[in-house]
């Protein structure tokens, strides 16, 4: 990526809000390419990532909704998209009938487990020591707390 | 999340690369959420804006379409459909050159300045989010950040 220099920045708030933006197209193109190569959208990667942290265990609509980054998203539309892919499966929630749980087939999970590897190269940071890591953990948990 | 308890965590470097990426994604999405409604009011797009900010550098100068998909920060995005909307609101002029009909080049029209004018007058409600933040702490963000040189 490169970086516009010719950018006069009205103050460090903005540099940083900047480079904050160019991380996220950056995070966004790479996350983009990945789940291109196995012929899932972002979105749906999002989705099984969350059910694949609580594998086994079976997470309601509700709380994926609700844990999506992008809100707008049509959940509904999204999981039965899943469902027809054989990624993933719905079943009734046996104390609450109203309530829908979902859960990774064994071809979800194996998917989500062929990606784990070069998911987690995304956000690797080779040029980062493990202070500056650190660092960096530190500030941002102090702007989104 | 629950992963990293059923993985367990051995090594904390680990720990803290994994906590880097829940927060990346976390402040990633915020950002964007807030850049969303934050054009909203002036009834264009962060890539609109992005398009319009280019285009501004170079002015009085035009620039070609080629060059302002280089210079945008989403690689990705759709510049003719970007340049088409933005045109219809007169926003940018655009002017096909004579020794190359293909060759369209861009240029900012006094109502786009007007626009770029009154979002930068108001563009301190984005980085209100970072008031919790010292000097020296946006400081250390943007050195690490330009290490990663994106």
């Amino acid at each position: 990526m490169t970086f516009n220099t010719n950018n006069n920045y009205k103050s460090e708030r903005h540099k940083l809000l900047h480079l904050a933006v160019l991380l996220e197209k950056h995070l966004h193109e790479q996350a983009n390419n990945l789940t291109k190569n196995f012929n899932i959208t972002t979105q749906q990667f999002v989705a099984m990532r969350m059910i694949y942290a609580t594998h086994p265990i079976s997470q309601s609509v509700i709380t994926i909704r609700d844990n999506m980054p992008d809100k707008m998203s049509d959940i509904t539309r999204l999981i039965g998209r899943l469902e027809e892919e054989g990624y993933v499966r719905k079943v009734v929630n046996a104390e609450d009938k109203r309530v829908r749980e979902v859960s990774l087939t064994p071809t979800g999970f194996s998917l989500m487990k062929k990606m784990d590897e070069p998911y987690n190269e995304i956000y690797e940071f080779n040029q980062l020591s493990d202070e500056e890591v650190e660092t960096i953990n530190t500030i941002i948990k102090k702007i989104i707390s | 999340m629950q992963i990293e308890t059923l993985i367990g965590n051995d090594a904390e470097i680990e720990v803290y690369y994994k906590e880097l990426q829940d927060l990346m994604t976390v402040y990633t999405a915020h950002l964007n959420h807030l850049r969303y409604k934050f054009f909203k009011q002036f009834k264009i797009s962060a890539q609109q804006y992005e398009f319009l900010n280019v285009v501004e550098l170079n002015h009085p100068n035009p620039v070609n379409m080629m060059k302002i998909r280089e210079l945008m920060p989403d690689k990705m995005s759709d510049v003719t459909r970007i340049s088409e909307r933005l045109l219809n609101e007169g926003f940018i002029s655009k002017k096909h050159l004579e020794f190359d009909k293909r060759n369209i080049v861009i240029n900012i029209t006094e109502k786009g300045q007007q626009l770029l004018k009154e979002i930068k007058l108001k563009n301190d409600t984005l980085t209100d989010h970072l008031k919790t933040l010292n000097p020296v702490e946006i400081e250390l963000f943007n050195k690490i950040m330009k290490k990663i040189n994106l």
